[in-house]
């Protein structure tokens, strides 16, 4: 550093100086004035709040790890810092972030998840025990494929996933002849320019579902005769959904949500939600419309056990054992039967065998998405649950 | 705490800035002791004591040392005992776990033994005082009566964590006196921002890939995902490093402290004997100083020479982790350098530049596959894939999109691995007639901007499911 520095770099150094000082001493004025936050909308998540200072959180070196955490959260401006990093990756031409790819047409697209073979095993067994013990009861089951399956041609270039179908084929060999088969590929395929999954969501969209059910209606053991005839309405034009906030891409892109109700009289509902205790008169929650997940509008998001009496002139029930793909498929079911109850395995700790005993259903259907169903791993805990068991 | 975070850059320090600078001179290098061990402490609130404790016992050591200068024996007992205290702290925090381990093997029962954790830094900061220490004793130095600026220069805030190693030496007279200007503060902010820029946008981008690349199962590893793998590596491990050094010489010019520099280029060195001298500077010339010119260097016979060197290797590949895929890298580069020096010398001066390249650069991502791999085996595995053992497959789609998605970053790496960019920004900013200020401001600006972007972003965590 003895050499003489030549002007310019010396103007540019002490410009540098005051620049720096002025932006760091600004960004700690602007944190000391900004008052904190509690939910991001953004995040859908609390964010931290400033840590209480203890002598085991010192010693231990958590509080320091909150403190940052905090900072991070906290900090000034986080949204619009966030946003610059994304507009920054784009430039460059990065086209996957967070396991999302951003695919053509503004569609995004969560990576096909390769599945822990052990649990998957285990999922599967408990699956056949579970046919096996209720054998005069029609199991279907639903394997619906993800975007990044059906859609392949609107991967990013040289984008490479793991082989679904392939993966789909393996579940419905392992299980064999004691469950009905439906396969979701064939109708989503055929109307893949259509709009069947959502462009910022990793779910399929209303007309997506209804797609599939329409081929598979004979399978569910409806009379042809008896179809309702069914028309879409949109009930949301803003939708933005987890995939865009997961990557940061498309996060000005807004979509329609719609819901298919019958043309003629529809069918009254009554929907119990168990654990919850609460009941209320229509499959659809209008105030999720007003927060961020609007999907959560169908059947209220994913509660254990939702129990749905329907006037339908049916006098069958319907056991549904389900991920989030079931909340907008379901209401194509309430015309033809008396009950439908809905069971999600992640949240429910009741015993299904009761279930069985005390509802006598008709038919048991299971309906996952292949990226939920191949990274579960409560399934076979829920289906397992004996009456021998000591809890 | 780490420079490139939140914390670091907009509470510790603009707090550490504005007390260095509002308190009189004298009182400096206080606040710089006082401030670094809170630096310290943040990520080690228990084993700062140890540092503490460090500092103390060098200090005495070094006071004790000089005094007895006149009675060689004795000065030599003192240091003797210094050096194994050092030694043995070091060895016991780092080198416990590997040393059982290894008996273990050898012997019929087992030793039980508890995992400690490596208190942070203790490889960097034990180095110094060693430097220290030997420097009195020899009277390269004078011994440092005042124990603040002692405890300055061994726990520092910007080389305190991931170096340089700083001698003794080359530091002495700037605890007592050195200045501080707005040119150098600027220059300082240059070279931390060039530093933050490889590590954040550069070193973390590519490290995804490498992450990517050995996460594949064996089976579907291609050759070239093998390769990619390992180049990905080869830039993140020199991006990072040299971006943390850069950051810290960076920071000590702030407070007014002029470090040597610890990275030169590496990458375009034209031999394994050249690289060693771009890379890792300090400790390459730390353990000149203090291991092999003490062993007598290359002033005694060919046999002993090439003693000293496996002597130097070991030792550093040891320093670098208690593992043995660390060792063979060390004694892999040893053995390479005395096939440089007594067999391949003339052949090398005789072959084309682009070959000489070709060399270097293989010999060294073949030495990086021993760095990242977890164990020995692991290590051989790798390379096996990358030469073409067992049944992958050349090329797979898999590797072509590694390979094209990141196309941008690819290049910038290559051409940031070179002096290129740097000369081609100096020439274009400075080396006119009217030196482009605005353009110059406004890159550093918005690396410095797209940087805190960045940072920001590692913390955003959406919670994708309705919450509870």
């Amino acid at each position: 550093m003895s050499k003489q520095t030549k002007p310019g770099k010396q103007m540019i150094q002490k410009i540098m100086s005051i620049l720096f000082l002025l932006f760091l001493m600004g960004m700690v004025v602007f944190n000391m004035v900004k008052k904190d936050q509690g939910f991001s909308e953004n995040e859908n998540r609390m964010l931290a709040s400033k840590p209480k200072i203890t002598l085991s959180g010192l010693t231990s070196g958590r509080y320091m790890k909150q403190y940052e955490a905090y900072k991070s959260d906290q900090f000034a401006g986080r949204d619009v810092w966030v946003q610059t990093k994304t507009r920054a990756d784009k430039l460059s031409g990065k086209k996957e972030e967070n396991g999302v790819f951003q695919g053509k047409e503004h569609y995004l697209m969560e990576d096909i998840v390769t599945p822990v073979l052990e649990t998957m095993k285990e999922n599967l067994e408990a699956m056949k025990t579970f046919q096996k013990k209720y054998k005069d009861i029609p199991m279907n089951v639903l394997l619906v494929p993800d975007a990044a399956n059906i859609m392949k041609d609107k991967l990013p270039a040289f984008a490479v996933t793991a082989d679904q179908s392939k993966q789909i084929k393996e579940v419905k060999n392992v299980l064999g002849d004691g469950f009905i088969w439906n396969d979701a590929q064939k109708p989503l395929k055929a109307n893949q320019k259509e709009d069947i999954y959502y462009h910022t969501d990793h779910h399929w969209t209303t007309q997506g579902a209804y797609e599939v059910f329409q081929s598979m209606t004979k399978s569910l053991g409806i009379d042809k005769n008896r179809l309702v005839k069914m028309k879409p309405y949109a009930v949301s034009d803003s939708f933005q959904g987890t995939l865009s906030a997961t990557s940061g891409f498309e996060s000005h892109y807004q979509e329609p949500i719609y819901i298919y109700l019958p043309v003629d009289e529809p069918a009254e509902v009554l929907v119990n939600y168990v654990e919850e205790r609460e009941k209320t008169v229509s499959m659809y929650d209008s105030d999720k419309l007003k927060e961020k997940d609007q999907y959560g509008m169908f059947l209220n998001g994913n509660h254990p056990l939702v129990s749905i009496k329907t006037t339908s002139p049916s006098s069958e029930r319907i056991l549904v054992i389900k991920d989030s793909y079931a909340n907008c498929f379901i209401p194509f079911l309430t015309p033809y039967y008396r009950e439908v109850m809905v069971v999600d395995p992640r949240y429910y700790y009741g015993d299904i065998h009761k279930l069985m005993e005390e509802h006598h259903f008709n038919r048991v259907l299971f309906l996952y998405n292949a990226n939920t169903f191949f990274g579960d791993n409560n399934l076979s805990g829920v289906l397992a649950s004996d009456s021998n068991e000591t809890k | 705490m780490v420079f490139s975070s939140i914390i670091f850059l907009f509470t510790f320090l603009p707090v550490m800035l504005l007390l260095y600078y509002v308190v009189p001179k004298q009182f400096r290098n206080i606040i710089m002791l006082l401030c670094s061990l809170v630096f310290y402490a943040w990520g080690e609130p228990v084993y700062v004591f140890l540092m503490v404790f460090s500092i103390l016992f060098n200090y005495i050591s070094g006071l004790d040392i000089s005094r007895k200068l006149s009675n060689k024996n004795m000065a030599r007992q003192s240091l003797i005992f210094t050096i194994v205290v050092n030694i043995g702290i070091l060895g016991f925090f780092k080198y416990y776990g590997f040393l059982l381990e290894n008996i273990n093997a050898i012997l019929p029962f087992h030793i039980p033994y508890r995992e400690l954790a490596l208190p942070i830094g203790i490889s960097f900061y034990t180095f110094q005082t060693l430097s220290y220490i030997i420097d009195v004793y020899r009277g390269h130095v004078a011994v440092q009566k005042n124990i603040i600026s002692f405890g300055v220069y061994v726990s520092m805030f910007p080389q305190l964590i991931a170096g340089p190693i700083v001698r003794y030496a080359d530091i002495e007279k700037q605890l007592r006196t050195r200045t501080e200007s707005w040119n150098k503060f600027g220059n300082g902010v240059l070279f931390f921002i060039r530093g933050l820029a490889k590590k954040v946008l550069l070193a973390n981008a590519i490290g995804m890939v490498f992450t990517k690349v050995t996460g594949l199962s064996g089976g579907e590893m291609s050759v070239t995902s093998a390769w990619l793998g390992c180049f990905a590596y080869f830039f993140q491990i020199y991006f990072d490093f040299s971006g943390y050094s850069d950051m810290a010489i960076g920071l000590g010019r702030m407070f007014g402290f002029e470090f040597l520099k610890n990275f030169d280029y590496p990458y375009i060195a034209k031999s394994i004997t050249d690289f060693w001298r771009r890379w890792h500077i300090s400790l390459g010339t730390w353990f000149r100083e203090y291991v092999y010119i003490p062993l007598g260097g290359n002033r005694v016979s060919v046999a002993k020479n090439i003693r000293n060197i496996f002597v130097v290797w070991f030792l550093t590949g040891m320093w670098h982790g208690a593992s043995w895929n660390f060792i063979v890298w060390g004694l892999y580069y040893g053995a390479i350098l005395l096939l440089e020096k007594f067999v391949l010398k003339n052949i090398l001066e005789k072959m084309p530049n682009i070959l000489k390249h070709i060399y270097s650069i293989l010999l060294i991502m073949i030495g990086w596959v021993f760095f990242f791999s977890p164990d020995l085996g692991g290590a051989v595995h790798y390379l096996g894939i990358m030469f073409g053992a067992g049944k992958h497959v050349f090329i797979d789609s898999q590797a072509v999109y590694l390979l094209g998605t990141n196309w941008l970053l690819w290049i910038t790496l290559v051409l940031c691995s070179t002096p290129l960019v740097f000369q081609w920004g100096e020439r274009f900013l400075y080396q006119r007639q009217k030196p482009r200020v605005v353009v110059g401001c406004v890159v550093y600006g918005a690396l410095l901007l797209l940087c805190v972007a960045y940072l920001v972003t590692e913390t955003y965590n959406p919670f994708l499911y309705f919450r509870f």
